[in-house]
């Protein structure tokens, strides 16, 4: 799964707080990095600065390593600190920072191993597809929740939206994406249809 | 029924984002079983999110880290030993005082301690770590292999390691973290049982009950040899260790035992500073005490039979592991120096 472990980032975690272990302070880097950049460019138009913006967030928490153990959930932790750096980054501006901002960073995101039991390479694309033209907000949201697991509340918390925005965004996402797999399987796959006959007998 | 539709995709939705209530999950649970579709609909939406998406690393991700990670000042200048044709770094020896390792916080320290090098006329000759009591450390070796040696254990290899073989030499506990090299594969050996490793993690715990060997495989592949097994017959030969086994060599029965186990952090923690116990009984925890603080135990009374504990310490001052392994009132404590006197209460009077 590459949803990340949790145990095993702690594992990271412990290893950067105790022994200040470059190496594993590289792999946590290295997971959390590009994730963050792409979630505070729905804010700051230039990579450049949303760059900058998660360095910073960085270098604060391996400034303060021996408290990283301490931090109950490091992914909340890091989408928080690092939607606090864009508001201080647009207060220095004296700019407001709102929701309507939110932008489409044209960032594409692809399934990994798209083919598996029941999904095939073209149904993966599809759904790529699918989730690749969702509105912004509906993408950020999608991405947060479903594939990084953060909770309802805690998405709601970091975007400034309520829950239940929350739960319309991916309400309206899971029927779009379902809309979509019904077609497809609909357009008589012999493969897939296999499979159902396969679980019938379960 | 447009209602209930519009329901479904939330409960979905909840169930993909595993915030669902039990009362939710049933209601899915029904209407898959509504048709066939509503099931291959749901296993395809689940699997796509559980997959995950491609997290690229960005361009400048790596130039990033170097500016985030600001090096540790160096403990202390490195020295360099140099004995026949390879160069070994170690880092320097802060011996700090056993005395104040004692009552301090048991400390992990990076460091490679008591070096002893004996030579013998330009032969490769056999080099030594031995970590004492009270103190774990971390020892680099050429190839890039890193071993945790646990307090009173101690790790010999030959100067020539590497060049041909990986071959070390283990008495007491360490964690090994094996770099990848199938032409030269790692060999620990320890008594008289041989353990061979391409690039794995790995514990091997010689203090377990006294003279048997634990070996726990974290991560890759693990053989498990006995030296001496070709001189008795009938005797098991070899045994294969995956990840979530450990393996252990009774001394006396000449055999391997193979188990599963639930959780290979509980028997490698301790290189991260956690001392703990697994259904230890008495003499158990004193060694591991023992070891741990570099004290000596005495006691007066007999403790209970039916010691049994489990638990963890992190980074504990022996005091706070002695009141908490007491608090039952089974027993009171001196610490004078580095011993420890035990006052079991039901102590018999004459």
């Amino acid at each position: 799964m590459v949803v990340v472990d949790k145990l095993y980032i702690q594992k990271l975690l412990v290893r950067i707080a105790r022994h200040s272990d470059e190496e594993a302070a590289r792999e946590f880097f290295e997971i959390f990095h590009p994730k963050l950049v792409r979630f505070a460019a729905i804010y700051i138009s230039s990579t450049s600065m949303a760059n900058d913006l998660v360095a910073d967030v960085f270098l604060k928490l391996f400034r303060n390593k021996r408290k990283l153990e301490d931090i109950r959930d490091i992914q909340y932790y890091l989408y928080k600190s690092v939607k606090n750096q864009c508001i201080t980054y647009y207060k220095k501006r004296r700019e407001e920072i709102s929701l309507d901002d939110i932008e489409d960073t044209g960032y594409t995101y692809e399934i990994v191993n798209p083919e598996s039991e029941f999904l095939t390479n073209e149904l993966s694309a599809k759904i790529e597809d699918i989730i690749n033209n969702f509105p912004p907000k509906r993408k950020i949201i999608y991405k947060m929740v479903v594939i990084d697991g953060l909770k309802y509340k805690e998405a709601a918390e970091i975007l400034d939206l309520s829950v239940k925005t929350i739960e319309n965004h991916l309400a309206l996402a899971v029927k779009t994406l379902r809309g979509s797999i019904r077609e497809y399987l609909g357009s008589s796959d012999a493969k897939l249809n296999q499979k159902i006959s396969k679980h019938k007998k379960i | 029924m447009t209602s209930k539709k519009g329901n479904i995709d939330r409960i979905i939705s909840r169930t993909l984002a595993g915030d669902a209530s039990n009362r939710e999950e049933k209601e899915l649970k029904d209407w898959i079983l509504e048709e066939d579709e509503h099931y291959l609909e749901f296993k395809i939406l689940q699997e796509s999110a559980l997959k995950g998406f491609k997290e690229r690393k960005l361009l400048n991700t790596d130039s990033t880290f170097e500016k985030v990670w600001e090096k540790e000042a160096p403990q202390k200048k490195g020295v360099h030993y140099k004995i026949g044709f390879s160069v070994f770094k170690t880092v320097a020896v802060s011996a700090a005082g056993l005395a104040l390792i004692l009552l301090s916080v048991f400390s992990y320290r990076q460091l490679v301690i008591n070096q002893e090098i004996s030579r013998v006329n330009g032969q490769p000759v056999m080099i030594e770590k031995f970590s004492p009591m009270g103190q774990i450390s971390k020892v680099f070796l050429p190839d890039g292999s890193l071993v945790w040696l646990n307090a009173d254990s101690k790790l010999q290899y030959s100067s020539n390691f590497g060049e041909k073989t990986r071959t070390v030499s283990l008495t007491g506990e360490a964690y090994f973290e094996i770099k990848q090299d199938q032409t030269k594969p790692f060999l620990v050996k320890s008594g008289n049982v041989a353990i061979t490793a391409t690039g794995t993690s790995f514990n091997v715990n010689t203090f377990y009950n006294n003279s048997d060997i634990e070996i726990v495989l974290d991560e890759g592949e693990l053989t498990i040899e006995n030296l001496f097994s070709s001189l008795i017959p009938g005797m098991p030969l070899k045994t294969t260790l995956v990840p979530g086994e450990k393996a252990i060599y009774s001394l006396r029965e000449s055999l391997f035992d193979v188990d599963d186990i639930q959780d290979s952090y509980d028997y490698t923690c301790w290189k991260d500073g956690v001392l703990s116990f697994r259904h230890a009984d008495f003499e158990t925890v004193v060694n591991s005490l023992e070891r741990w603080y570099g004290v000596e135990f005495t006691w007066d009374g007999e403790p209970d039979t039916g010691w049994n504990y489990t638990g963890a310490f992190n980074n504990e001052y022996l005091e706070s592991v002695l009141k908490s392994l007491g608090l039952d009132g089974e027993f009171s404590y001196e610490i004078k120096n580095n011993a420890v006197q035990l006052i079991f209460s039901d102590k018999q009077d004459f």
